[in-house]
């Protein structure tokens, strides 16, 4: 048994078990990869192999414990890695997790321990092993109490990625934390470290309490973030779709406006007797649907979904609208990123044109061609006085701020799912926005 | 001069074009000539790519605008072709001619003055341009937007163009560089100047051209695409 100043340490075996429950713990919270039944075949082996690696630990000498440790390390990260549906970030995010809180327990039921031998000097096998039990079972129910009560919402199980500045975050404070903990352990002689044992057992908790208990808050603040950003990019479709609501009702009325008209004119047709006359009201009737023939038909249904909608808002506020466009050179694009590069840009040129005074200034123009095996998009707009650009993203002169930022950002976002990029830019009194995607 | 081409079977549209070209003509310091033709089939008849820009109504008695425009584009593929339409239906198809604007009738001064603008700059820009280099067999002339790409290895520079590939030493990569500033040019990688006209695709990181490979340097590759973005964006036809 290795021994600091003249007392025992933990018994290496229960930095093993820490090890092995903290990684249960983290495993049961999240989606598994695999059945139960291999589950138990995978942590089973774990168990051996950090246990295995522990006493190996224990036997060798101080230089080689580092790298003991990144072997336990690399044994909990697999474990987590091959039960948990996680990409490796992930998996990682929740290894330094698991780590930390695997030496906090240890650190805590040894000292706690050893606090009672030798005040009641209490020394047999078996109280021992009550100690471990209940002290494990305390710091670990507490800890699965405040994990589950936030892993188990639906969100942060399926939409948490990790990113790797937060992975690089998270294994600084992991780090800082073992380190430190262990200073007294393999050099006595720093300003943080001490040569009594006790010291060096209260040193250890207390700075993986800390450590853990950053780690915990850490977590905590970046589900915070992640879900507002949800619940922000939820308001934003809704708020769409209540506008295509509202246009719906709109189309709508106009077709039962429609329908009145043709029914009175059905009506004056079947008392009409004259033939000619009868021809006239035909030619007039069909004069008054022809507005409503679709008047987009670039080959792909869904721009022309998009277009014909947009056009009508266009038609309400005199904005004129002209569009030359091959649709089918769309078809390899999703439909979803089709209404959001055209629906964004149109949505923000409209807003745009609405805000100039004189009606005949509002114009808006679209191409969709083919060049150089390219797919070039172009949305153009005639504005008025100055726009302003910041990172190459105008900047809005509207109050409604909360949606708008989110048009630009989300067309770059979908137009770089295909390898393409965009082109912002004014030339004389006109907006561009331009669209490259390799065909 | 500025040679435009007014395509139109309703004198009364055709007249009020010709004085709103006059008045934008006067307005923008830029000479104009309009001509008049009263169907398709008229200006295919002398049709010798004499215009810069065509206005052309699509219904027409004899020849439609759209089989009018193929039948020019089989003679003139520089020609700006925009057609003058209540019917935004056809036009929509205008990229088959390349026809990438049109004006919609009743005809707003405004916006056909609007669209003229940004048509003839676009159109100077494609003005072609040549420069000249010494080889080793005399100096050449060459016309800019035929060239590939300029490789340099040491002191020497290659062109690699649609005739064949020339080798220069009277300049430098980067004398070179600043010649063609304006051109469209860009420097992917430090061996390599390519011409952004001939990108034909990109693949992890190259560029093709002229169905070869170049490699474009990590740290140029978004300045690239957003280089090629606004030359190719910047296209009329």
């Amino acid at each position: 048994m290795n021994v600091v100043g003249m007392i025992p340490d933990i018994p290496k075996v229960y930095t093993a078990l820490t090890e092995w429950i903290s990684c249960l713990l983290y495993i049961s919270l999240y989606k598994k990869r695999l059945k139960n039944k291999d589950i138990v075949i995978v942590l089973s082996i774990s168990l051996v192999m950090l246990i295995v690696v522990q006493i190996l630990i224990g036997i060798m000498p101080t230089m080689c414990w580092m790298l003991g440790m990144i072997v336990a390390i690399g044994i909990m990260f697999s474990s987590i890695l091959v039960c948990c549906d996680f990409p490796k970030l992930k998996a990682g995010y929740s290894c330094v997790r698991a780590f930390i809180l695997a030496e906090f327990t240890a650190s805590l039921e040894w000292q706690l321990y050893y606090y009672f031998l030798i005040k009641f000097n209490l020394g047999s096998y078996w109280i021992q092993i009550i100690f471990l039990i209940i002290v494990f079972g305390m710091t670990y129910g507490i800890v699965y109490y405040l994990e589950s009560r936030r892993e188990n919402r639906e969100i942060s199980n399926n939409f948490f990625s990790v990113t790797i500045q937060e992975l690089g975050s998270v294994i600084t404070i992991g780090l800082v934390a073992f380190v430190m903990s262990n200073l007294s352990y393999v050099y006595a002689y720093t300003p943080f470290s001490s040569d009594t044992a006790t010291e060096v057992f209260n040193i250890r908790t207390l700075i993986d309490f800390g450590g853990f208990v950053f780690l915990y808050a850490y977590h905590a603040q970046r589900e915070e973030l992640h879900i507002k950003a949800e619940l922000d990019s939820i308001q934003n479709v809704l708020h769409t779709q209540y506008a295509q609501y509202k246009q719906s009702r709109e189309n709508m009325d106009t077709i039962n406006r429609q329908y009145h008209d043709l029914k009175h004119q059905i009506t004056v047709l079947r008392a009409e007797s004259n033939q000619d006359k009868r021809d006239a009201y035909f030619d007039e009737m069909e004069e008054g649907i022809k507005v409503f023939e679709a008047q987009y038909k670039t080959g792909n249904s869904v721009l022309d979904t998009v277009l014909t909608g947009k056009s009508l808002i266009c038609a309400k506020h005199d904005i004129s609208l002209t569009c030359v466009a091959d649709g089918t050179l769309l078809n390899a694009i999703y439909v979803m990123d089709i209404c959001t590069i055209f629906g964004n840009a149109l949505d923000n040129a409209i807003e745009c044109e609405i805000l100039i005074p004189e009606k005949e200034k509002r114009l808006i123009h679209i191409t969709v061609s083919s060049k150089n095996n390219f797919i070039l998009i172009r949305v153009e707009n005639y504005f008025d006085g100055t726009l302003y650009l910041q990172n190459d993203l105008p900047v809005t002169t509207k109050g409604d701020k909360k949606y708008h930022g989110y048009g630009i950002k989300s067309i770059q976002y979908s137009v770089q799912k295909y390898g393409g990029t965009i082109s912002i830019s004014t030339q004389k009194n006109w907006f561009e926005l331009k669209i490259l995607i390799p065909q | 001069m500025l040679q435009i081409a007014i395509v139109e079977d309703e004198d009364l549209y055709a007249e009020q074009l010709k004085k709103y070209l006059y008045q934008y003509g006067k307005e923008s310091n830029e000479p104009i000539e309009v001509t008049l033709f009263s169907d398709g089939e008229e200006i295919i008849e002398s049709y010798k790519a004499q215009f810069d820009i065509i206005l052309m109504d699509i219904e027409m008695r004899f020849m439609d605008g759209m089989t009018t425009a193929e039948t020019i584009r089989k003679i003139d593929q520089e020609v700006i072709i925009m057609f003058i339409t209540n019917m935004s239906q056809y036009a929509i198809r205008g990229y088959a001619v390349d026809a990438l604007d049109y004006v919609l009738k009743p005809v707003s001064y405004f916006a056909l003055t609007q669209k003229l603008d940004r048509a003839i700059t676009r159109m100077k820009k494609r003005v072609k341009k040549y420069i000249t280099i010494s080889t080793s067999s005399g100096v050449r002339k060459m016309n800019v937007s035929e060239i590939y790409w300029i490789e340099s290895q040491g002191h020497r520079l290659t062109y690699h163009t649609k005739q064949g590939e020339y080798e220069a030493t009277s300049n430098s990569m980067k004398e070179i560089e600043e010649k063609l500033s304006e051109e469209n040019f860009f420097r992917c990688n430090k061996g390599y100047l390519l011409n952004l006209q001939q990108v034909n695709g990109i693949q992890d990181g190259y560029a093709i051209v002229n169905d070869k490979k170049l490699i474009i340097s990590r740290a140029r590759k978004n300045d690239f695409l957003r280089a090629l973005t606004n030359y190719v964006g910047e296209d009329v036809k």
